[in-house]
């Protein structure tokens, strides 16, 4: 399996989940699950870890949450994007397709292939 | 172990390991949950399940980390932990909701009081920015002279000659511009369009530079294209609404008529109307060369050359204040050589526009002036009301002190620091202040019209808005009070947290906090029975004032001026039809009551050769017959005219009997001459035939002189009219009626003599209304305050109540025991209070010649009026707690 170092899975964590958010309003046990169903487990993280981004994004308003009580009597904390958060995650798919153009053009450099 | 059991064994291993919100707890244990009905679903057994999942949160104390960090990244240093702040306006809004008479009580009495004070500070802010708005308000100077008469009286006068002030530019570097304009008398605005004329003495004939040299606000036009013609005229927001309605009046045409010639204007502008605290009040500006054609051919020139002061009001700007000293010095030269024979006994005066208003009013100035003292009277009352209300706040927030220890116990064995607490109970006592400041300040924008009304000004909120410095101020007094109003209560919790080690300390300090509160009350009222008195002894002498005017009854006479606006013949076909008007019970003709200022001639003296040698100067009216009938005078001795003209008669007044040491009786049938050495209008001797009680014609701040009354019109252009019960307003406009029948084209213009009275003590008529008002409210809080204490103390001594009427303590017992010790309280209050009033009162009453009578009974009356209102505030409430059944204040416990 690829592991990711502890900094590239932090930074993508931010647009992971506004991305997933995107989607439609979702709770942190199904967020985790859609991290490991688009990822197809390459991306694993300590669910637990969630939470503090998912915090952190609500402090920043980005995202906003609802505590809900289902039908059999569960109280779940749903989490919503929010127009600035659209706005943010817009701002890091730019990043992120720009970082992998400049990649792209590294990688495609022949003495690399050659000397890998 | 059950997988419940499990659960629950891994959120007490989360809550003893790690310090996270319980937030955050309950929605990880969510996860949890449906990380194991997931597993288990896939087919593990629930053990399996958990084990799996709680290792896929993952390492608590990371996450713990990690938490913390997203929070505090968004966290103000400054502000407490949001939880604990929430948690202060948690309490802050019980507390509120618990003690919700207190805080109804609380937060009204200083709404009110807010309200009141924004008030009073409106009015002295405005009056104190009396001219300020013109450029250069500081550099701008008023020129006048001082007169010293024969009879040795100086008086200070503000008009000039328009020749004054030529040359002084041109002569002196000092001044940097100059400006003059009059006004005239018996002058009448002609409206063409609808065909009518207004008798107006508020036209200004000003020079061009008028609106450059004062700032006036234009509506329609602009201020420089202004005056560049003779026929430029200049009308107000008001007067141009009352000649052309809504629409644009540039361009029409309007004329001016006086003593039957013309001047023809085009209006070029309109201004708003004036703010209030300006002296310059005209309702038309126009050239003053155009004034010039008034005077005829024969006079061309005559404003600006002629050297003998007359209705011309001189400005100068000025750009050191030295330069007061090289004007002087060129007037008196050029009086030296223009008008040798006065000279002498004039004294030329410059005063600054800006203190003209509270400087003492003189003669023929446009400002009513006002004092100082009347504004730091108002200042004082507005302290007394914030005084009353802020003790009220502190008093009553305090008051729950001994029923918030226990919450104050209970913080601090939670851990409260001493700072938190007091943090807690400045935050309540701050936002409480700011509620009411900010109810206070929409009741302000609401009021104002009403306000403005009321003391007849023109405040205008939106010009004050902008107005940055009052807006800083006003802020900043704003935090302030709710500042120090947070403050008291902070420390009076926490001061006493060190100290309560036993019950003993405990009830000591209690009984400190109760001296502490009984010394408020005791200030309170203290103010608000000086309040009372002193509203009750203004009051008096406003109705002394009132009453004084010119007998009792004068509201039913009305003057009407007939002074040039036809001949003699037209005056008395007038007054011969008004004679026949069944409503119209008496007439005279004669000069304008109340005189402000001159009265009479100047330099008259009047000899009584029976008597002795000596000249008197005293005043005189000139009236026809129906003089004493008219204004409902008192004949102390003789009797009134024979006729209408009884030329060869006087009737003198008590103070001129008094003057001749002889009594009324005595003083029938003595000869009077009259000596006149520049006699205008006419020279007559004759005997008195009658002494009238005296009258007050002129103010009632000066004292009543010697008057000599002649049954003369000459130089009466005023028509009094006493009318008899009725409908005044039906005779009024039959009286207009046959008006243009006599005088077809010339106005009709009429007013009540009270309301003419009433001109003379402005400012005392509109002091006299904010006056009763404020210490009403004052008196009001006080009260609202007295209530809410009794209304708490009864509260915390139900037990204590209840333990003594089980024990056989009468009702009445009870009602004693609580209303015991206000009644001590108050009474301190009225042995401070009257020497103070007392003496601030007879301070207030020197201004006055006439003065109403401090009198015991308006202190006894005041002391007894605050005493009664207070026993029945402190009476319902110590009523309830000793009819309550002592079972309901015990069985509790």
């Amino acid at each position: 399996m690829l592991s990711f170092s502890k900094s590239l899975i932090a930074a993508s964590s931010k647009p992971l989940i506004l991305g997933i958010l995107q989607e439609g309003t979702s709770y942190g046990y199904k967020i985790i699950q859609r991290v490991k169903e688009i990822s197809g487990g390459k991306l694993e993280w300590s669910d637990g870890m969630l939470y503090p981004v998912l915090h952190r994004l609500e402090k920043e308003g980005l995202v906003q949450s609802k505590w809900i009580r289902s039908e059999e009597g569960r109280h779940r904390k749903y989490y919503s994007i929010t127009e600035e958060g659209k706005a943010a995650l817009h701002q890091e798919h730019q990043n992120w397709v720009s970082i992998n153009q400049v990649m792209e053009v590294l990688w495609n450099l022949p003495s690399h292939i050659s000397n890998a | 172990m059950s997988l419940e059991q499990e659960i629950k064994k891994w959120k007490k291993q989360l809550r003893s390991q790690v310090h996270l919100e319980d937030g955050v707890i309950m929605e990880l244990e969510e996860h949890l949950r449906d990380a194991i009905e997931h597993k288990m679903d896939q087919g593990l057994s629930g053990q399996e399940a958990f084990a799996q999942s709680a290792k896929e949160i993952g390492n608590l104390k990371q996450l713990d980390r990690q938490e913390k960090l997203a929070l505090e990244s968004h966290r103000n240093p400054f502000w407490p932990k949001s939880g604990l702040l929430g948690s202060f306006l948690k309490v802050g809004k019980r507390q509120f909701r618990k003690n919700g008479l207190l805080n109804v009580i609380n937060l009204s009495g200083l709404t009110v009081a807010f309200t009141a004070v924004f008030f009073i500070g409106l009015f002295v802010y405005d009056e104190l920015q009396f001219e300020r708005h013109h450029p250069d308000a500081e550099k701008i100077y008023r020129l006048g002279y001082t007169f010293t008469g024969e009879n040795g009286v100086t008086e200070q006068r503000a008009y000039t000659s328009g020749m004054w002030i030529e040359g002084l530019k041109d002569n002196l570097s000092v001044v940097e511009d100059d400006l003059r304009f009059l006004t005239l008398s018996y002058g009448y605005i002609r409206d063409k369009v609808k065909n009518e004329s207004y008798y107006e003495e508020e036209v200004y004939w000003a020079e061009p530079n008028f609106f450059q040299f004062f700032h006036f606000d234009f509506k329609h036009g602009r201020p420089e294209d202004q005056l560049n013609n003779l026929n430029s005229l200049i009308l107000t927001e008001t007067t141009a609404q009352l000649h052309f309605g809504d629409k644009n009046p540039i361009g029409q045409s309007m004329q001016y008529i006086r003593q039957g010639r013309t001047v023809n204007f085009i209006v070029t502008g309109v201004i708003f109307d004036p703010p209030s605290n300006t002296q310059f009040q005209p309702r038309y500006v126009a050239h003053i060369d155009a004034a010039d054609g008034i005077y005829g051919e024969n006079n061309r020139g005559w404003i600006k050359q002629n050297p003998n002061p007359g209705y011309v009001f001189s400005f100068l700007k000025l750009s050191e204040s030295s330069g007061q000293d090289l004007v002087k010095k060129q007037l008196q030269q050029l009086w030296n050589t223009t008008i040798p024979d006065q000279a002498g006994f004039m004294e030329p005066t410059i005063t600054k526009l800006v203190d003209i208003h509270f400087n003492p009013p003189i003669k023929w100035e446009q400002d009513d002036p006002i004092s100082m003292s009347y504004l730091y009277g108002l200042l004082v009352i507005g302290t007394f009301i914030l005084v009353i209300a802020m003790t009220n706040f502190v008093n009553l927030t305090t008051a729950q002190g001994s029923k918030r220890q226990k919450e104050i116990g209970l913080r601090k064995t939670l851990g409260s620091t001493r700072r938190q607490l007091r943090l807690q109970f400045f935050l309540e006592s701050f936002m409480l202040t700011m509620i009411a400041m900010l109810i206070s300040l929409l009741l302000v924008a609401m009021l104002l019209p009403e306000f403005n009304m009321l003391v007849e000004k023109n405040i205008n909120l939106q010009r004050l808005l902008s107005t940055i410095p009052v807006v800083v101020v006003a802020v900043l007094g704003a935090l302030a009070l709710a500042f120090v109003s947070g403050l008291f209560p902070a420390i009076h919790f926490t001061r006493k947290l060190r100290h309560h080690i036993n019950l003993n300390q405990l009830l000591k300090s209690e009984k400190a906090g109760a001296m502490s509160r009984n010394g408020m009350v005791v200030l309170q009222f203290t103010v608000a029975i000086i309040m009372i008195i002193c509203t009750i002894t203004v009051f008096n002498q406003l109705q002394l004032i009132n009453d004084g005017k010119l007998g009792a009854s004068q509201e039913t006479v009305i003057g009407i001026r007939t002074s040039r606006m036809g001949t003699p013949i037209q005056a008395q076909r007038y007054i011969n039809q008004v004679k026949t008007f069944t409503q119209v019970e008496s007439t005279t003709l004669g000069m304008h009551l109340p005189r402000q200022s001159d009265f009479g001639r100047i330099n008259t003296k009047y000899y009584t050769p029976d008597i002795d040698n000596e000249g008197r100067f005293w005043n005189k009216f000139n009236a026809d017959g129906g003089f004493v009938q008219t204004y409902d005078l008192t004949m102390l001795a003789g009797e009134d005219f024979r006729d209408n003209y009884d030329t060869t008669s006087y009737i003198i007044n008590e103070a001129a009997a008094r003057d001749l040491g002889v009594s009324p009786q005595e003083a029938i049938g003595l000869f009077i001459k009259e000596d006149s050495i520049n006699y205008v209008f006419e020279h007559s001797d004759g005997v008195i035939i009658g002494v009238v009680k005296d009258f007050v014609y002129k103010s009632i701040k000066e004292r009543i002189e010697p008057l000599v009354i002649a049954a003369n019109t000459l130089g009466g252009g005023v028509l009094s009219v006493r009318l008899g019960e009725g409908d005044k307003q039906g005779t009024i406009n039959e009286l207009r009626k046959k008006w243009s029948e006599v005088y077809p084209g010339r106005p009709f213009e009429y007013w009540f003599l009270n309301k003419e009275f009433d001109r003379l003590y402005n400012q005392e008529r509109r002091l006299g209304k904010l006056v009763p008002i404020f210490s009403g409210l004052a008196i009001v809080i006080a009260l609202l305050g007295l209530f809410a204490l009794t209304a708490y103390v009864s509260e915390l001594r139900k037990r204590e109540i209840g333990i003594r009427k089980v024990l056989g303590c009468s009702s009445i017992g009870i009602l004693k025991l609580l209303s015991e010790q206000y009644l001590k309280t108050i009474l301190i209050a009225v042995i401070i209070a009257i020497p103070t009033a007392w003496l601030a009162m007879d301070y207030w009453l020197n201004n006055f010649t006439y003065r109403t009578n401090l009198s015991l009974w308006i202190i006894l009356g005041s002391v007894l009026f605050v005493l009664i209102l207070s026993l029945m505030t402190v009476g319902v409430k110590s009523l309830k707690a000793a009819h309550a059944n002592p079972v309901d204040s015990l069985k509790y416990e």
